[in-house]
């Protein structure tokens, strides 16, 4: 039986090249096996510049159309085996054929350059054995798992230890047996990452070798409605995987674009002003590629060149993708009002860490949230003018200390309406749970309801949480407590003075206390530079009795006792 | 032949877009009571103030030390950040407390605080005299904060914390300052609170709150007068919360009873 592939993977007559290293047959030139991949990759792109990353050894290479260019499609394939020579990761296979799965299927099978002409991928490909068909059940996946590392360990300088499924054909051919946990009903991370690239699961491939099936024609010559029945589609796709048609489209790598720009100053400029020309005629067009890419700045890097030859770099992580050149210059030139350069500069140079464009979804029932944008220059001018660090969202700490907390940074989040109507969604829930009789009241006026009508909750109903807290009392800290003079009156204080005009303190009205805290008394701060060497050591956690106390100046305070020290202090006031 | 001059006048400030605050509201003054509010929290006070505080104003929170203010204020930011929203919150002196503020049902995630210069600007001690230069600092510098805020736009609600800034300092602020931030929230979907120990900024359309702690004492009182209460935990602090000021709201009613209970840890 001769199976014309059809055109899932483009036209019939389209030539698609595969080239993939044989890396047991020679020491490798370059360490990092990333190292090979872009070599591959720039052997690739000598030729054509639609090239797709399979798996780190394998590369889809599309030659259409370049006849009158390079050649005929074995001079293409002797080409890119020359070129992987001269480069020292020979030996390399190569294989043209019409098909995508069938240059990859031949490419594995075969050592050189083989060439099949379009039309004839399945002939080709028919006395190829079974278990040719794992270098696809690998490939892909490595792909998708490669990226899942990458952006998990985006910092770590450590070399990738290879996957030995990702290697040529004979290794990974002999693990055509599934595993034993590949038979396991839940789906792992892996067959998750198979299923989205389309490629079937090993298991119905060892099913078919166990029903003595040993080369590809042999299966592709299988009526495909009975394989179907008995193998379900995975086993239709392994057919058409075996008669070399392409389950998807070739997708072709993008080439990693450097977002940067540089400008040489013919006179060293100094000051911020003549600087915002610059930074606009250089975010300007950087901006526009962003948007040509649909790409967002991530990370924003100025370096400055100083006329000392010294180099003035500033960093800004952006909470999110921005591409607005206007907003760039302001963050930058806002960070550059804090840190100033020291002297005049030569030479500016932005660059660019390109991220996936951003896509809001904005909601007709909720309020929309500011752009990113504006936050980030808002925040940006809040710094300036307050300082680094006393601008951004409060955070709780785990911790016993009294008044700690941490500061975040202020990020908006574009969904937060629908965060909150899941949250409410949430709550109400919660509190449908906790009251049985509020639920069987709630389906009693269900069942005798026989279309019941959409409640519409009121509008005080919108905010459940807030409204059915009552407020609580708040304290207003003195970050720096203020020294206090306190009279005892046996256990308890009498009389409270400050030296602070504003807070003259006066007679205890009422009290409360005292309630002991301590903490952190294990820890022992980092002594200050310039610190004798026979200091004592400064003391980093604390040990107090607080109090309560209703002055007569009508305040209420809180009040402590340091009980290391003995000294008294005005901690907090309530109000 | 007054009334002709008087009309002439008005229709020089609804001109300028002054009508709001400098002409009077009454029947045929044309300025209609503002419609959208947004909630204090308090439910008895929102009746009272037909929703709650205006948006697009300035309004007022004002009181003794210890008679609320702040409780009232995070019990207006939980409202908000409960909603989904976002707020601002200048503090002046950097004296809030996190722990209150997420007790007090803050979502602090949703909340920008904007924190000044350390309390020691507004509690010098009592050699260094009068003058108060780190105050006047401080509180022109949370101005300026207030205002970038405001003109960024995005908040519901934009609080700024004056309640221990000295009343010297306040005093000393142009009323220009006030004015121009009024213009910059006028006709934004945004209200603002500034606390303080007297009134000093409040809008046209905005309110003035007035805290009395008179029946706080009381609170504590029940407590200090049982001897055997040593170790008990502080019961809260309660305050009436009053309008003393509003121009566009029909009626001022009875004073609302402000409950606030200490946490327990």
């Amino acid at each position: 039986m001769r199976n014309v592939p059809s055109s899932a993977g483009g036209t019939p007559d389209a030539t698609r090249g595969f080239i993939t290293r044989s890396r047991g047959a020679a020491e490798p030139l370059h360490a990092g096996d990333e190292t090979v991949t872009s070599v591959l990759l720039d052997i690739a792109r000598m030729v054509s510049p639609r090239v797709a990353a399979r798996s780190r050894y394998q590369i889809v290479i599309d030659v259409e159309g370049l006849e009158r260019l390079v050649g005929d499609p074995r001079a293409i394939g002797e080409r890119l085996r020359q070129a992987a020579e001269d480069r020292g990761i020979a030996p390399v296979h190569v294989a043209v054929a019409g098909t995508c799965t069938a240059a990859m299927l031949l490419a594995a099978a075969r050592a050189g350059v083989s060439v099949v002409p379009a039309g004839g991928e399945a002939d080709a490909l028919a006395p190829l054995p079974l278990r040719t068909l794992a270098v696809l059940a690998s490939e892909g996946i490595e792909v998708r798992r490669q990226k899942t590392e990458d952006r998990r360990q985006n910092s770590t300088p450590e070399p990738r230890i290879p996957n030995p499924e990702s290697r040529e054909l004979a290794p990974g051919a002999q693990r055509l047996a599934p595993s034993p946990e590949s038979r396991l009903p839940r789906r792992s991370p892996e067959e998750s990452g198979r299923a989205k690239a389309g490629i079937p699961s090993p298991d119905s491939l060892a099913v078919v070798a166990r029903w003595g099936l040993r080369t590809l024609g042999e299966l592709a010559a299988l009526p495909a409605a009975e394989l179907s029945e008995r193998l379900g589609q995975d086993g239709v796709r392994w057919q058409r995987l075996a008669r070399g048609e392409d389950s998807g489209p070739l997708m072709p790598a993008l080439v990693e674009e450097p977002f940067e720009a540089s400008l040489e100053l013919e006179w060293p400029i100094d000051g911020l002003e003549p600087l915002s020309f610059v930074l606009s005629r250089l975010l300007d067009p950087l901006c526009q590629r962003l948007e040509y890419r649909d790409r967002g700045a991530a990370v924003l890097h100025l370096r400055l060149r100083l006329v000392t030859r010294a180099l003035h770099i500033r960093s800004l992580q952006l909470p999110a993708p921005m591409r607005d050149p206007k907003v760039l210059r302001t963050l930058l030139l806002l960070d550059l009002e804090s840190h100033p350069a020291p002297a005049g500069i030569d030479a500016v140079t932005v660059a660019i860490d390109p991220t996936p464009g951003r896509i809001v979804q904005e909601s007709l029932l909720t309020r929309a949230m500011p752009a990113p944008e504006l936050i980030s220059t808002l925040v940006a001018r809040l710094q300036a003018l307050m300082g680094d660090g006393r601008c951004g969202s409060p955070a709780l700490v785990d911790s016993h200390r009294p008044g700690a907390f941490s500061m975040r940074p202020f990020v908006v989040h574009q969904d937060e309406g629908r965060r909150q109507k899941s949250e409410d969604r949430r709550q109400n829930q919660e509190a449908r749970s906790q009251k049985p009789e509020a639920v069987a009241s709630s389906q009693y006026s269900v069942a005798s309801t026989r279309n019941p009508e959409p409640r519409i909750p009121s509008p005080g109903e919108l905010a459940p949480s807030a409204k059915s807290r009552a407020p609580s009392v708040c304290l207003r800290r003195f970050r720096l407590p203020i020294p206090a003079r306190v009279l005892m009156d046996g256990t308890r204080p009498i009389s409270v003075r400050t030296d602070r005009l504003a807070l003259a303190g006066g007679r205890v009205q009422a009290a409360a206390g005292p309630w002991r805290t301590s903490g952190e008394w294990w820890k022992t701060p980092a002594a200050p530079a310039g610190a004798q060497p026979a200091s004592p050591p400064r003391r980093a956690g604390w040990n107090r009795d607080e109090w309560d106390v209703a002055l007569s100046d009508g305040g209420l305070y809180r009040i402590f006792e340091d009980r290391d020290t003995g000294r008294w202090f005005v901690g907090a006031v309530v109000d | 032949m007054p009334a002709t001059c008087r009309a002439d006048v008005e229709a020089l400030l609804r001109a300028k877009k002054l009508d709001r605050t400098l002409v009077p509201v009454t029947k045929g003054s044309g300025i209609s009571v503002a419609a959208e509010t947004m909630t204090t929290g308090l439910t008895l006070l929102d009746q009272q103030l037909g929703g709650g505080l205006p948006l697009g104003h300035f309004s007022e929170v004002v009181g003794p030390r210890s008679s609320g203010r702040t409780s009232l204020l995070m019990a207006m930011l939980a409202v908000t950040t409960s909603r989904g929203e976002l707020a601002a919150l200048v503090d002046t002196f950097d004296m809030l407390d996190v722990e209150s503020m997420a007790a007090a049902g803050v979502r602090l995630d949703r909340l920008l605080w904007v924190r000044g210069e350390t309390s020691t600007s507004a509690f010098p001690p009592a050699t260094a005299g009068r003058r108060q230069p780190g105050a006047d600092r401080a509180i022109e510098r949370a101005l300026k904060a207030t205002n970038l805020v405001l003109q960024a736009g995005g908040m519901s609600l934009v609080a700024l914390d004056l309640a221990d800034a000295p009343i010297q300092a306040l005093r000393r602020i142009p009323m220009t300052t006030w004015l121009r931030l009024q213009r910059v929230i006028e006709g934004q979907p945004t209200a603002a609170v500034v606390t303080g120990t007297v009134p000093m900024s409040r809008s046209a359309g905005g309110v003035t709150l007035e805290l009395t702690a008179g029946a706080r004492r009381l609170a504590l009182g029940a407590s200090s007068q049982n001897p055997g209460l040593g170790n008990a935990p502080f019961p809260g602090i309660e305050s009436d919360v009053r309008i003393q000021r509003a121009r566009l709201v029909p009626g001022m009613g009875a004073p609302v009873r402000l409950t606030a209970a200490a946490q327990v840890a």
